[in-house]
């Protein structure tokens, strides 16, 4: 599985692990943040987003074990099921570190689509897991949120690159 | 991760990401079936909870302002509308609670003198809804008040059309609701109408209750209302729950299927009642 580890010397662009910090910060208290009940459906996971960004860019501060922390912090903020989200945080993770490499080349509308696929890959852990603990009916619905994910993938992108391009200039 | 003479280390680069993530799985599995199955981890999420409180609060701030705020700036025309319409139901209500009382008092004499056992007033108390679960389907609620409060696990938690579900788990400022639509609870009730007394069962599925074991030849119809019957100690008596909408023969079962929806919805509103302390305790406070 060597191919699945970023090797090499860390990528030029290197951010400040204060602006990694912040960032997840800020999409952990939007994942927390209260919602229309009505459409609770298409609530997108702004965590899992913005971890798959740090993943593709930063792959040597963010890997498999942070996506699995912050899974597991995602289970406790939101009072579900504990080592849910962070079991499918991680699998997520690996899958991407697969493919880091040309996600890394791609521009962000390009992104989108393999996004989506590993928004739909946490998702189905995620119900695979609630299904082996109990709960038995889903609707379809519940996919809807892979939609809004991907939607919010490129606005995403562009503010978080943003972020991160002053920071390069400063450092060394 | 990376030591500094990564050449001379076993491995230069740290475990392999597949190993790596056998090793998260592994420990994933451990830590959901330590929480579901054994409910190991309950003291270490109370205490995360109190450390996440401020966050969450924090982070409603902004929704809670704007609707103050909105709430502020109402036309006079719709206060004026909103005035008449909650006077005119304050008469019809009060009109209906003189009835109330006066059958309160037989009530309570009738059962004074069939030596049977006092009622009990209900005491509840409001609390805001602070968040819903990631996944939609998980059906349990997380409420802002806690042991701090005097929350205890098991109260009843209901809101102005009928019963919601029951505390399950508390923290010191906050509290999980369970559903009555979560798949494992059951609430025993009574049919209105004729005084049928059955088991309605949660299904998974949001607004959908069932009553499994019930023959067919059992007097119920469309529309019955079904109401607690508090034989389990755990529900004050006579809480509106649910009205059948299906009944379905079944054909070879045994037994009929017949489908309910309940009447509370997390949906509507915020706000929501707990039923706090049990009858004794409500007694004794005051």
């Amino acid at each position: 599985m060597q191919f699945a580890h970023p090797k090499g010397p860390a990528m030029p662009l290197s951010h400040r692990r204060s602006v990694i910090a912040a960032s997840l910060f800020i999409a952990f208290l939007l994942d927390i943040a209260p919602w229309p009940l009505e459409y609770i459906w298409l609530r997108p996971d702004f965590l899992l987003l913005v971890t798959l960004y740090w993943v593709i860019y930063q792959p040597n501060y963010l890997n498999i074990g942070a996506a699995w922390l912050l899974g597991l912090v995602l289970d406790l903020g939101d009072g579900g099921r504990l080592g849910q989200h962070a079991l499918a945080y991680a699998v997520t993770a690996f899958v991407l570190l697969l493919v880091q490499r040309r996600m890394f080349n791609f521009p962000p509308w390009q992104q989108a689509l393999p996004v989506a696929a590993l928004l739909l890959i946490e998702q189905s852990i995620s119900i695979l897991i609630a299904t082996f603990t109990g709960d038995t009916h889903y609707r379809i619905e519940y996919f809807a949120a892979i939609a809004t994910g991907t939607v919010f993938w490129v606005p995403l992108w562009a503010l978080l690159h943003r972020l991160r391009t002053p920071s390069t200039a400063e450092t060394k | 991760m990376s030591a500094s003479d990564s050449h001379l280390a076993l491995f230069p680069h740290g475990l392999s990401a597949g190993s790596k993530l056998l090793i998260y799985l592994l420990l994933s599995i451990a830590i959901i079936a330590a929480d579901t199955e054994f409910h190991a981890l309950n003291r270490f999420r109370s205490a995360m909870n109190v450390l996440l409180y401020p966050m969450q609060t924090f982070i409603q701030t902004p929704w809670l302002t704007y609707n103050r705020v909105t709430s502020f700036f109402v036309k006079q025309a719709q206060l004026q509308r909103e005035n008449s319409a909650l006077r005119q139901s304050f008469i019809q209500y009060s009109a209906a609670m003189q009835r109330y009382r006066n059958l309160e008092l037989e009530n309570q004499r009738l059962r004074i003198l069939l030596g049977m056992q006092q009622r009990t007033r209900l005491s509840t108390r409001l609390a805001e809804i602070l968040f819903v679960p990631h996944d939609p389907y998980q059906r349990l609620i997380t409420v802002n008040r806690g042991s701090r409060q005097g929350i205890q696990a098991g109260a009843a938690v209901i809101d102005e059309a009928g019963l919601l579900g029951q505390i399950t788990q508390v923290s010191p400022f906050s509290s999980e609701v369970t559903l009555l639509t979560s798949k494992d609870q059951s609430v025993p009730v009574l049919l209105q109408r004729t005084g049928l007394r059955t088991v309605i069962f949660g299904t998974g599925i949001s607004g959908q209750l069932e009553i499994r074991y019930l023959p067919h030849s059992a007097d119920i119809r469309i529309g019955d209302l079904l109401v607690t019957s508090g034989l389990d100690g755990v529900y004050p008596a006579g809480l509106a729950v649910a009205k059948v909408v299906q009944i379905d023969p079944g054909g070879s079962d045994a037994f009929a299927n017949i489908l309910c929806k309940p009447l509370a919805a997390v949906e509507r509103n915020r706000q929501v009642l707990i039923v706090t302390g049990t009858p004794s305790a409500v007694t004794g406070k005051h």
